[in-house]
């Protein structure tokens, strides 16, 4: 029996024309289930017409209602059939009774799947709100909140880019024999993370990778099934192809309530308010998220930050002794990520610097680097130095590899069978055990000393390399003995095309000892993200916050039923705490009393309330308002109990800077300040975003992309949302001052007479002797590549693009030292130029993939911002230069 | 069920095969081409016993491609409704547990296992049990099912199985 739970009876009549017919067989009997066109009896009429009785419906016979020799007629009862209600479908299936339904039978709009992995299995409403609701109460006896988890960019950075084989917590898979390699990087504290957070939460993937890439990551990421089990949704499963939002419906059809979502975009769930939105994890230079849906890519920032291997590769070949150059630029991206003032633009500023600065100051450049690398136990980066070198020829080894291409695929091949079982024997095993590796090198020395004589670079590496195990070195004679080795590399390279040719096999044949030498040795890049310990506190807080609701809410359910005596069980509409209202009111109290005032911030064309800056602050609870209110001091002002607190500016010299200056309670901070708190949920210190001159210079006015979600559809008319309320009142009684457009801006009277008839006069001797200075500095810029300045940079860009244009087809390969330094300087300084060039003539698929601009795409968001910050970076330069 | 029935099957062979290893080809790719395939009449082949009939090939025209007749006997297996197969436990879910028997799909329902089997969503992984724990089913366990209903499509037949009847469930 079929313990269908719904016993609709249903009683069969079948055959209906009037005349008698005599049963004279029957085939079925109690117990058995029917299905339609299943032969219930056979009749004869008296005229001897036979006929088979046929079921019409589907279930299990609970009585056979005629006997051998009865007589029936049309309405006669034959059998009784408990029938199955198909709560659950397979396709055209029925999972209870196992009959096949036909197209019209089967329920279609009510029915939702349920399971992540087989959405074909489908369940009826009804039945799903129960499962729905038994998982909920499961949750909440557990404690536990549902967490849908994205992947790409939130917790893992995937490319398909060729990048370094050693890299640690780099996961290398393919998805199918013969495709393409996927590189997936973890970002940092992603297992502790999910291991802190699986106690909170019951953690679902949900990610636009397509299943195999889904199951693949899971495997990665969660080995024994234990934080994720078989709650991966991906695109497969996806009902929709543009938003995740579809699939919650049937995955929770009790509705969303429990359900907190963290992604690093929010336009695919549809700007739900249960949201948290991450700062995009940015690992591999060039390449955005790569299962992000058509249409929908965003890569504003794919060529700023991140690392950069195949730029690392190139440039080593054409600047072998700029390789701490390099290595400085390396660990400025990274360091950028969590640069505590990390803007982008920043970041990628300082890498052109970096590469624009002499590279014959080597010294310099090392300098820096110490200080770069923050490591505090010696050896550890030690270590870590000779995996950058060693990467770096690795790198070099690549690039050869890349000129002889039937060779390379060869070997390419081979390098990732060899990189997976790297990882393999990785994962086994991360402790270095020095001695041990020491040993094998030495080994290794010895078999190539035996194969290959002429292979001299490779000794002489291997031999530094080995040195760098056994004895202690210090870091600059290490270096040192790398450039060595390398230019050496490069003298051989350039000196006939035939030990060119050889040298290419020799590293085309090298990469397997290599790897086995590099055993369990792995290049820990230095990568300071640390979002995911933020958002690990965020997450604590939403769950902390949700079930102390829920507490409140049941003691006044308990309260209600011991007063009202009432013993009905409410569990099917059990009240429970929204985190779709939870999340944003949390959001809500990050900035709660903080009354801020935007100078400089919000274009002047802009209405204060339309700017991207006010959505995010009145988001995350702040007040905004258009003027300065200082603290009352027993005026009408003091009734309304606030005043500012900040003063958010882009530049030192408005109005508002100046006035807020004599207040000391308010706190003059940068727009980052703001899109920190953003990002991390908490008001960040405002002494690390001080307003000063050097600050003054990188400040990013618009906020970053994930920052920025527009205000949700519901009207924050609640009585706690002070920002809402006071907004509106601040637009009435501003109205006049936003409409007045540019005029608003022109320098405005600061209270200090003197000041407003000559501003120099205010500044002191020694501001003006600095103004002085930076205007000598500007205007020497011409002829003086180190100082690069915007304005310089630019300039410098429009000439030497027009002399790649000639060069770019002589240059790739064959360009070598013996270049002017100044040659070599430009070219470090517009390396995006030359990535770009390069780029043209790949296909634009592939620079596609890589996130890169299309020729005829010129209409990228962060394209624009860019531009919007130079051209307004240079305003305020020429402003203060003109005051 | 599994038969050991005659089968028929048409090689189209490239001419590049042409050669002394030419037959060998032909039984290779026989193998290849129908081991582990399903069509709604037979069910799965499972292996190919013996090829009893290779015709003489007819080179297509216009293409160059010869077509090989072949009659062979193969064991195949075909799911019918009602039969009691034993079946390797994949999934289980709330909603009840996908099983495979041999090559093919089977689900079984939650309303088709035993009442005092219980789903419980929080072992790892997750299983049916009952109440004293005497009784679990999880993932790679073995059980005895029977086959309520059969899905065949052009390349693959999917079950729907049931516990609830004598002497089903865990075998091991």
């Amino acid at each position: 029996m079929f313990p269908t739970r719904e016993v609709f009876r249903e009683v069969e009549v079948t055959r209906s024309s009037g005349a008698k017919y005599k049963v004279v067989n029957i085939y079925t009997r109690k117990g058995t289930n029917v299905f339609p066109k299943r032969r219930l009896c056979e009749a004869v009429s008296e005229s001897g017409e036979r006929v088979i009785v046929k079921a019409k419906s589907s279930g299990i016979i609970t009585q056979v209602l005629v006997k051998v020799d009865d007589v029936i007629v049309d309405g006669s009862y034959i059998v009784e059939v408990k029938a199955c209600g198909h709560t659950a479908l397979m396709g055209n299936i029925c999972c209870d009774c196992g009959v096949l339904l036909e197209e019209k039978d089967i329920p279609k709009d009510q029915a939702v799947s349920m399971l992540h992995s087989v959405p074909d299995l489908k369940i009826a409403r009804n039945e799903a709100r129960k499962l729905g609701q038994e998982d909920i109460r499961n949750l909440l006896r557990q404690r536990k909140l549902v967490l849908l988890v994205d992947l790409d960019q939130t917790l893992i950075h995937t490319t398909n880019d060729n990048i370094p084989p050693d890299l640690k917590d780099v996961y290398h898979f393919q998805l199918s024999q013969g495709g393409p390699w996927y590189h997936a990087r973890l970002r940092p504290h992603t297992r502790q993370f999910l291991e802190k957070v699986s106690r909170l939460y019951e953690l679902h993937i949900s990610t636009f990778g397509v299943r195999e890439y889904a199951h693949h990551i899971a495997h990665f990421l969660d080995p024994d099934r234990k934080l994720f089990g078989q709650r991966i949704l991906s695109r497969n499963e996806c009902l929709d192809l543009m938003s995740k939002k579809a699939n919650l419906d049937s995955l929770f059809p009790c509705g969303d309530n429990l359900v907190c979502i963290i992604d690093d975009r929010t336009d695919v769930w549809n700007f739900a308010p249960n949201v948290v939105q991450v700062v995009p994890y940015h690992f591999f230079r060039h390449t955005g998220d790569i299962n992000a849906p058509s249409g929908l890519q965003k890569n504003e920032d794919d060529d700023r930050t991140g690392i950069d291997f195949r730029r690392i590769r190139k440039e080593d070949l054409r600047y072998p002794d700029s390789a701490s150059a390099n290595n400085e630029e390396e660990e400025d991206g990274k360091n950028y990520s969590s640069d505590s003032e990390g803007d982008e633009k920043e970041a990628s500023k300082r890498d052109s610097r970096t590469e624009g600065c002499d590279n014959n100051d080597n010294e310099k450049c090392e300098n820096t680097e110490k200080e770069n690398g923050v490591e505090p136990e010696d050896t550890a980066s030690k270590v870590e130095k000779t995996n950058i070198s060693e990467v770096k020829e690795s790198s070099i080894i690549r690039e050869k590899e890349n000129e002889c291409k039937l060779m390379a695929t060869q070997s390419e091949s081979l390098e990732e069978k060899e990189c997976i079982e790297g990882e393999a024997e990785e994962c086994k095993d991360d402790s270095i055990d020095q001695s041990e590796s020491s040993s094998i090198t030495e080994k290794e020395n010895d078999k190539s000393k035996i194969t290959d004589e002429s292979d001299e670079q490779s000794t002489q590496s291997e031999s530094v390399s080995s040195e760098i195990d056994s004895t202690i070195e210090t870091k600059e004679e290490i270096a040192t003995k790398n450039l060595e080795s390398e230019s050496s590399k490069r003298k051989e390279d350039s000196v006939t095309e035939n030990k060119k040719l050889e040298s290419i096999q020799q590293t085309c044949e090298k990469p397997p000892s290599k790897y086995k030498r590099n055993e369990g040795q792995v290049f820990d890049v230095v990568d300071d993200d640390d979002y995911l310990l933020y958002l690990e506190d965020i997450l604590e807080k939403i769950h902390g916050i949700f079930f102390k609701d829920y507490d409140v809410m049941q003691k006044e359910k308990l309260a209600k039923e011991s007063n009202g005596n009432k013993k009905e069980l409410a569990t099917e509409d059990e009240p429970l705490p929204d985190l779709k209202g939870i999340v944003p009111r949390i959001r809500k109290d990050v900035l709660k009393g903080v009354n801020l005032v935007f100078s400089g911030v919000v274009p002047q064309q802009m209405k204060l309330r339309e700017s991207k800056a006010y959505f995010i602050a009145t988001n995350f609870g702040a007040r905004v308002t258009e003027k300065l209110k200082p603290r009352g001091k027993g005026d009408d002002q003091s009734d309304t109990g606030w005043y500012t607190t900040h003063v958010v500016a882009a530049n030192r010299h408005t109005e508002k800077v100046n006035a807020a200056k004599k207040h000391k309670y308010i706190k003059i901070v940068t727009p980052t300040w703001l899109w920190k708190c953003a990002e991390r949920w908490e008001m960040v210190e405002e002494k690390l975003f001080p307003l000063t001159k050097e600050s003054e210079v990188k400040i990013q006015r618009l906020p970053p992309h994930h920052c920025y979600f527009p205000e949700p559809i519901q009207q924050p008319s609640t009585p706690d949302s002070p920002a809402g309320h006071d907004s509106t009142l601040d637009d009435m009684e501003n109205e006049e001052v936003v409409s007045a457009g540019p005029s608003a801006r022109t320098r405005t009277p600061s209270g200090n007479l003197l000041e407003d008839v000559n501003p120099l006069i205010y500044f002191s001797s020694v501001e003006r002797t600095s103004m002085t200075d930076e205007v000598e500095k500007i205007l020497s810029d011409e002829d003086d590549d180190d100082t690069d300045e915007d304005e310089g940079d630019v300039s410098e860009n429009n000439v030497n693009s027009n002399e790649d244009d000639d060069e770019e087809e002589e240059e790739e390969e064959e360009e070598d030292d013996d270049d002017q330094p100044s040659r070599k300087k430009l070219k470090g300084n517009d390396d995006d130029d030359d990535d770009e060039m390069e780029n043209e003539d790949e296909l634009p698929s592939v620079i596609f993939r890589q996130g890169g601009d299309l020729p005829s795409d010129d209409s990228d968001d962060g394209g624009e911002s860019d531009d919007e910050g130079d051209l307004s970076r240079m305003g305020a330069d020429l402003e203060s230069l003109l005051s | 069920m599994f038969y050991h029935i005659s089968l028929e099957h048409e090689i189209l062979l490239h001419p590049r095969y042409f050669g002394p290893q030419l037959m060998d080809t032909v039984r290779q790719m026989l193998f290849t081409e129908v081991e582990g395939t399903c069509t709604g009449k037979y069910g799965f082949v499972i292996a190919v016993t013996t090829i009893d009939h290779i015709a003489s090939g007819m080179i297509q025209v216009g293409r160059g491609f010869v077509l090989y007749p072949i009659k062979y006997k193969a064991i195949v297996f075909r799911p019918f409704k009602g039969e009691v197969l034993d079946a390797m436990v994949t999934q289980i879910n709330k909603i009840g547990l996908f099983c495979e028997i041999g090559p093919m799909q089977c689900f079984i329902s939650r309303h088709s296992i035993p009442q005092d089997l219980e789903f419980d969503p929080n072992s790892n992984p997750p299983c049916y049990k009952s109440r004293d724990e005497a009784m679990v089913i999880q993932q790679d366990d073995e059980i005895r099912v029977k086959i309520v209903g059969t899905r065949v499509d052009a390349t693959d037949i999917f079950a729907i199985g049931t516990l609830m009847d004598d002497y089903l469930g865990l075998t091991s």
